[in-house]
């Protein structure tokens, strides 16, 4: 007898079962870690901002106005009256000191403004001069490492007040050419603007002051390349200059922004939005929002929107798309009624005066310190303070952000310089942005919008899931309603009806149509279906009109032969009996489709549908999305329910037969509900299948992230989202993370879906347990 | 010879005597024939037996009478099958209409995953009727004919597939009933039960018997005895000999039926 280890059965056995289990759970393991992998990518989301104090302590100067730092966080300016002092922020040491430049003999400077920006320091003397200094840092590399080196270059100066008295406020902002747009408020409270050309030249000279009439200017600012002044008054009302015509400026709009004097002023990065706050405490966004004219020029009232326009009269409406909703109707013209500035949200955290606005030169966030101390983080697209820091400090001028926006600076009533890091990753996002509705710059009211990039930093993100998961949703509903009456029927018909030699061929035909890779079909789809069916809709309409006419025939035919013929004809013959009637339906349907489309529809029915019901008729809409991803559906709900329909036993349908049932009774009746287990665990299926796809609705759907369940239109999906845009969204950056998220959803989604299908498919399997 | 008596009826059909009626049938699967030259008449309200070794084709022609063998590919019956004096294999016949009037119980019981209620008014439903008294009226009348009415009159909502297999099989043969048909078939229904179970059959359709001609299928010669009038034995898918059960189990006229209900084969 052989000693030792042996193989027994029961060892294999034992080897096998580990084997199995090892493997089952190591699948599990997998799917959840990549679960787990998507979600720890998309969590950085969820964390709010953080602002804290930096630990160095700066010897104040007198008479600071100005400060600022470089993009490295190293080094801090303050700009006095008659000097500015550059500090290390790591230790609070003064690095440099340089006198402040372009100063006239006896004058001292009164007031300044830092855009970091622009990098210009514009500074108003005590003589009614304005000069305009670049402040740069230059980045220098020593062996012991980088130094930065700051530098002053001084621009311009310019003679603004011509009493020569202090100026009270001085703003400046630079256009393409380098040009300088300067706007001051000078002693007497008048208001001066001035343009300085690239030699320092003053080009143009104007005086704004006559309309403010008993109001007084307390902070300006400009922006768009020095096109558009903006300036608060003491009573809270908001003035603005067109200075497109630089030498007629324009007083285009005034709006009574706030209920008390605007303390602080500054138009967000990309100069759309002007924030605004007051000393009562109130910080608010304000853009331009568009107003329509809708002009009816029928000879009978129109309603719109639930107001009654009569016949030649107008209406003047916040823009909801009505040039779209009425390009079909010619007689109704919609013209643009004027683009007032309108208080979009507000953030009230402040319950004193506020008394700076810092703008991140990163996104659409900004900064707010108000007099007791209290600083602010915020963005204005998700409409959330993302952090409040009480600080000890009574209150603070020149409030400025770093240019990376990772840090603050703000000046003391003493001229202490204070600093704070900032660390605020995804600050444009948020469960209101993802999920709700925003109201974005330039847009007439909030609304879903998923648009992640544009050409500009300037760019607001919009970011709204709420399309990308309706595009889901409709890329699967027009799927399904194409590919389910489809696959039943069909599974219906070769499981009851058809002969076995026709099962046998039909069967792994629809099944081979599992192989053809998705990118074969969205590309068929794509580049041959959709101009197809775009240059042949009549037609094609026709044939689909005529189809059940054609069977209909058919069927008539059928009744009226002798039923002699009838009884002797073999099963199955019935489908080559049909087939002339079907051809000819379509052959009919497609020669008619062009003489209807030129006699009904004035010989382009795409143009009807948008003439007359304003339905815009994409190429790569959702019947392209339907049919495509269908075909890529139809073989899985197909196979399963032909294998439900055919395990229902035999004794069931000898049952309905004896009892008298027809074939078509018994397939309805029996068949169809004790498969129903079968039929529903399917069409789950191909639903999971349908949602998850990508390929061919990247390539079929347009991609436009539109809310329309129009079938004319297309759509984009979650999983083409992120097909999409995850190769230009930058690592771990706020898009990178919405697209892991997007993918989390989709992965629950899914898994909802596949659950819940599991749980309903066990419930009727259990009520039509055994047989 | 049994022959000779059964042709001494057959002819004067103007007024159709017998419910089932079949001249000359021969019954062939493929190029496999399966009867042979079968010339029978079943009595109304009489409860006839087919008994036969396995293979004889006693089911198939059993089978024959509501046109079930249809499905089967190839399968061609040649020869009459009349009932109630039609015949059943022409053209024109309906062949829904020829199984309402046929009903027909199967060995296994086979109700279906509904409720009680529905299995029953199945039939009818397919019918076309809706009206719920009605299909409530039918219900109860066709449960109280097969016998079940008191064991399941507080569970009609209930699942059919919760009920024991005899009860089942009396479902059944409910459902048939509730077709309101004349004659039943039956293909052995108390070959998978216990006895109990086949005695509560066996009582039922002696009840039956009153309304309805039955045709039944048995392997089991104390069944025919016990439960039949008449009696057919098949042979190697010929009929060998018909007559009143009685005088078919006491003095059988031919050898090979006497071997067959001795037991000498079988």
């Amino acid at each position: 007898m052989r000693q030792g280890w042996q193989l027994t059965p029961r060892v294999w056995d034992g080897l096998a079962r580990y084997f199995i289990v090892g493997g089952g759970v190591t699948l599990i393991l997998a799917v959840l870690a990549i679960l787990l992998f998507i979600m720890k990518e998309a969590l950085p989301l969820a964390g709010g901002a953080d602002v804290s104090p930096a630990e160095s302590r700066f010897p104040g100067i007198q008479n600071a106005l100005a400060a600022g730092i470089d993009e490295y966080q190293e080094i801090g300016f303050v700009a006095g009256s008659e000097e500015i002092v550059f500090y290390r922020l790591s230790d609070g040491s003064v690095v440099d000191r340089a006198v402040q430049p372009s100063l006239s003999q006896g004058a001292r400077v009164a007031v300044a403004t830092y855009d970091p920006r622009t990098r210009l320091l514009v500074t108003g003397s005590t003589d009614g001069r304005v000069a305009v200094t670049r402040v740069d840092f230059t980045v220098r590399w020593q062996e012991t490492g980088r130094v930065i080196v700051p530098r002053l270059r001084a621009h311009a100066v310019a003679l603004l007040d011509s009493l020569q008295q202090p100026l009270q406020q001085v703003v400046g902002d630079r256009d393409e050419d380098g040009a300088i747009g300067l706007a001051t408020v000078t002693a007497s409270g008048e208001l001066v603007y001035a343009y300085i050309d690239e030699e320092g030249d003053v080009t143009t000279l104007e005086r704004l002051e006559s309309t403010l009439a008993e109001r007084h200017p307390t902070r300006l600012t400009l922006s768009l390349a020095a096109e558009l002044l903006a300036v608060g008054t003491d009573d809270g009302t908001l003035y603005f200059w067109s200075l497109v015509d630089a030498e007629s400026p324009q007083l285009e709009d005034h709006v009574n922004a706030a209920e008390s004097r605007i303390g602080a002023l500054q138009f967000l990065l990309g100069d759309q939005s002007l924030i605004v706050g007051s000393d009562g405490g109130q910080v608010s966004v304000w853009f331009r929002v568009r107003y329509v004219r809708v002009e009816n020029r029928t000879a009978e009232s129109v309603e719109v929107d639930g107001v009654e326009i009569g016949p030649n009269a107008s209406h003047v409406f916040l823009d909801r798309d009505y040039g779209r909703r009425f390009a079909n109707r010619p007689a109704i013209r919609v013209q643009t009624a004027g683009r007032p500035w309108t208080r979009v949200r507000s953030f009230d955290i402040h319950t004193n005066a506020v008394t700076g606005i810092a703008v991140s030169p990163r996104g659409k966030g900004f900064a707010s310190f108000s007099a007791g101390g209290r600083l602010g983080l915020h963005n204005s697209t998700s409409g959330r303070s993302l952090n409040i820091l009480e600080t000890e400090i009574e209150g603070v001028q020149s409030f400025v952000f770093a240019p990376r926006a990772d840090a603050l600076a703000g000046l003391d009533a003493d001229g202490g310089l204070h600093v704070w890091h900032v660390d605020n990753p995804h600050p444009e996002t948020g469960a209101q942005v993802l999920f709700g509705k925003v109201w974005y710059e330039g847009y007439s009211r909030p609304e879903y919008v998923w648009q992640s990039t544009g050409g500009t930093e300037e760019f607001e993100p919009k970011l709204s899931l709420v399309p990308l998961f309706v595009g889901t949703l409709k890329g699967t509903l027009y799927a399904m309603v194409f590919s389910i009456p489809l696959s039943i029927l069909g599974a219906l018909y070769l499981s009851q009806l058809a002969t076995p030699g026709l099962r046998s061929i039909i069967k792994p035909t629809v099944e081979l149509m599992a192989a053809v890779p998705s990118v074969v079909v969205g590309f068929l789809a794509a580049l041959w279906l959709a101009p197809l069916l775009e240059n042949n809709l009549a037609p094609i309409l026709g044939a689909v009109l005529l189809l059940p006419v054609g069977l209909g025939a058919a069927i008539g035919t059928w009744m009226l032969l002798p039923i002699t013929w009838r009884q002797t004809a073999r099963p199955g013959s019935e489908l080559l009996f049909m087939l002339p009637f079907l051809v000819a339906a379509i052959l009919v349907g497609v020669s008619l489709g062009r003489p209807l489309e030129a006699g009904l529809f004035g010989g382009d029915i795409r143009q009807w549908l948008y003439d007359t019901l304003a339905i815009r008729y994409d190429q790569r809409n959702s019947i392209i999305v339907g049919i495509a991803l269908g075909f890529a559906v139809i073989p899985i709900i197909f196979s399963i329910c032909e294998d439900a329909m055919s395990s229902v036993p035999p004794s069931l349908t000898s049952a309905a037969f004896a009892l008298g049932a027809s074939r078509w009774q018994t397939a309805l009746h029996v068949i169809l509900p004790a498969a129903s287990p079968g039929i529903f665990a399917a069409v789950m299926l191909g639903l999971g299948r349908a949602i998850g796809e990508t390929m061919i609705v990247l390539m079929a759907t347009g991609n436009t992230p539109i809310l329309d369940l129009s079938p004319f239109n297309g759509m984009r999906t979650m999983s083409a989202a992120i097909a999409v845009e995850i190769p230009e969204a930058p690592h771990g950056g706020t898009l990178y993370r919405v697209l892991f998220l997007t993918g989390t959803l989709l992965f629950l989604f899914t898994f909802l879906i596949n659950t819940g299908a599991d749980v309903v498919s066990r419930r009727l399997r259990k009520r039509y347990a055994q047989f | 010879m049994s022959q000779n008596t059964v042709k001494q009826d057959a002819g004067q059909a103007v007024e159709p005597k017998f419910a089932v009626e079949t001249r000359d049938l021969r019954f062939y699967y493929g190029e496999v024939q399966a009867l042979n030259q079968i010339t029978l008449q079943i009595p109304r309200n009489q409860v006839t037996a087919f008994i036969g070794p396995s293979g004889c084709g006693k089911s198939t022609l059993l089978r024959c009478f509501n046109r079930m063998n249809d499905v089967i590919e190839n399968s061609r019956a040649i020869g009459e099958i009349l009932i109630d004096g039609e015949d059943i294999y022409h053209p024109h016949v309906q062949i829904e209409e020829l199984r309402k009037k046929v009903g027909m119980v199967f060995q296994k019981s086979n109700p279906f995953p509904m409720s009680i209620e529905e299995n029953l008014t199945f039939g009818p439903r397919m019918r076309g009727i809706r009206d719920r008294g009605r299909l409530e009226q039918i219900v109860e009348t066709s449960l109280r004919r097969a016998d079940l009415w008191r064991e399941v009159e507080d569970r009609l909502k209930q699942s059919a597939l919760a009920l024991s297999g005899g009860q089942q099989q009396r479902l059944c043969i409910a459902r048939t009933l509730a077709n309101e048909p004349d004659i039943v078939l039956m293909d052995e229904p108390a070959s998978a039960l216990d006895p109990i179970s086949t005695a509560k059959i066996e009582e039922t359709i002696f009840e039956l018997k009153r309304d309805y001609t039955i045709v039944i299928v048995t392997h089991n010669m104390q069944q025919a005895a016990r439960c039949s009038d008449r009696t057919a034995f098949f042979y190697l898918g010929e009929l060998i000999e018909v007559d009143s059960t009685e005088q078919l189990f006491s003095r059988p006229e031919k050898k090979q039926t006497e071997d067959y209900i001795t037991g000498k084969f079988g």
